[in-house]
């Protein structure tokens, strides 16, 4: 692999986002972070935070941390109040338990992407960790958690002197 | 030349291409044991040389499709390993004949997992060379369709030396009947003084993937150019050179 196209690029995202989206724990789940304020329950999305080359390559080509952020969130407004921290943690640990149970990705194989794995213990910078916030979307107050989901892909980057 | 990383390198053992999933190298070793003959006659001590050897320490990443297949053998008999610094022709090399020694994973606590594997050399050291298959598309990877030759290099430190040379080839893949590979050498590339074999460094007529080391007469006269001629039959071949010009008299 040299390189990732758009297609990849797509098909990566795509598979990034059917992990929380098969657990059938959200009212939505996007693939890009959204613009307007989104509606009652909780929902996710999923987009890109960073690229990364990373020291554990080969000798020959350069691999990548491609970061996604899967970003959960919730209408502060809804009640009962004390409830929203656990049932936010529960949804967090449920998406990076679908993480974990599908490591290196393999629907990316079809897709020509050679995923290492996904970086859950931070080989390659931060583990998947999830901090909690408040969030002002759109003039709406919302309870949210930001998972980061790591990916290592292998010598995506060929070098050539 | 100016200082240069170690960015874009290439990793071959036998008849593969390792370079996708080596991580680096810890050891590139060419010693020698000196033997010490004090004698009464001088205040310091006296050494003549003594028996030279070669090791090729390399890390790995798990690889169960590139890696593993290889490594995880463990063969008793030598393997022939070629470390090439650049990907341009006449890039430094580093190639070995030896025992491959250890193939030795180390997971981590963070998940990563690793493996360390030693060639020690047997019966020569690890000899510096340079790539005469460098500089395409494929790095140090020359590919072929047919019998021909590839590109001359003019190793400009020597005009010509009288001390032979040994060829390190590494053929990866080849389909076809058999294929010769071999060094020819020419004053000026062929411009007055057509190339021609050096006697002696060819290797025989190949008709597996493997990998070779051939000596030359320790005495051959190597001029200032080089490149590979191959002959023989066959529609698709994939291989790596590299020589050493022996500036001095052999020995080894």
């Amino acid at each position: 692999v040299s390189g990732l196209t758009v297609e990849q690029a797509r098909a990566l995202r795509d598979i990034v986002k059917s992990v929380p989206n098969r657990l059938g724990l959200f009212r939505n789940t996007l693939g890009a972070e959204p613009k307007n304020a989104p509606g009652m329950g909780i929902t996710c999305s999923v987009f890109c935070h960073a690229v990364t080359p990373i020291l554990r390559s080969s000798i020959a080509a350069t691999s990548l941390r491609v970061e996604f952020h899967v970003r959960l969130q919730i209408p502060w407004s809804t009640a009962p109040e004390e409830d929203l921290d656990p049932v936010l943690m529960s949804a967090a640990v449920a998406v990076m338990g679908g993480y974990a149970a599908g490591l290196r990705l393999s629907p990316a194989e079809a897709a020509g992407i050679d995923v290492r794995a996904i970086d859950i213990r931070g080989m390659e910078g931060v583990s998947m960790a999830a901090p909690f916030g408040t969030l002002d979307h759109d003039g709406k107050k919302y309870r949210a958690v930001l998972i980061t989901v790591p990916i290592l892909l292998n010598n995506v980057l060929t070098e050539v002197p | 030349m100016a200082i240069a990383s170690g960015l874009a390198e290439q990793f071959f053992v036998d008849a593969n291409d390792l370079s996708a999933a080596t991580a680096g190298a810890r050891r590139l070793s060419s010693s020698m044991s000196p033997l010490q003959t004090p004698v009464i006659s001088e205040r310091g001590m006296r050494r003549i040389p003594g028996l030279r050897d070669g090791a090729m320490d390399v890390d790995s990443w798990f690889d169960d499709s590139v890696i593993h297949p290889v490594l995880s053998t463990l063969p008793t008999v030598d393997r022939v390993a070629t470390w090439c610094l650049t990907t341009a022709l006449g890039g430094p090399t580093a190639s070995i004949v030896g025992k491959q020694i250890g193939y030795d994973p180390t997971r981590g606590q963070d998940g990563s997992l690793a493996l360390a594997t030693s060639v020690l050399g047997n019966g020569s050291a690890l000899e510096w060379g340079r790539s005469l298959t460098g500089g395409g598309a494929f790095g140090n990877l020359a590919v072929q369709g047919s019998a021909g030759s590839l590109t001359g290099y003019n190793d400009e430190a020597i005009a010509a030396t009288n001390f032979g040379l040994q060829l390190y080839v590494h053929l990866l893949s080849f389909t076809g009947t058999s294929i010769t590979i071999a060094v020819h050498d020419s004053n000026d590339n062929g411009a007055g003084d057509a190339y021609a074999i050096v006697p002696g460094a060819t290797t025989a007529a190949l008709t597996t993937p493997g990998a070779v080391r051939v000596t030359t007469s320790a005495t051959e006269n190597v001029k200032e150019w080089l490149r590979i001629t191959t002959t023989g039959t066959f529609s698709a071949a994939t291989f790596v050179a590299a020589y050493v010009r022996n500036a001095t008299a052999r020995w080894f």
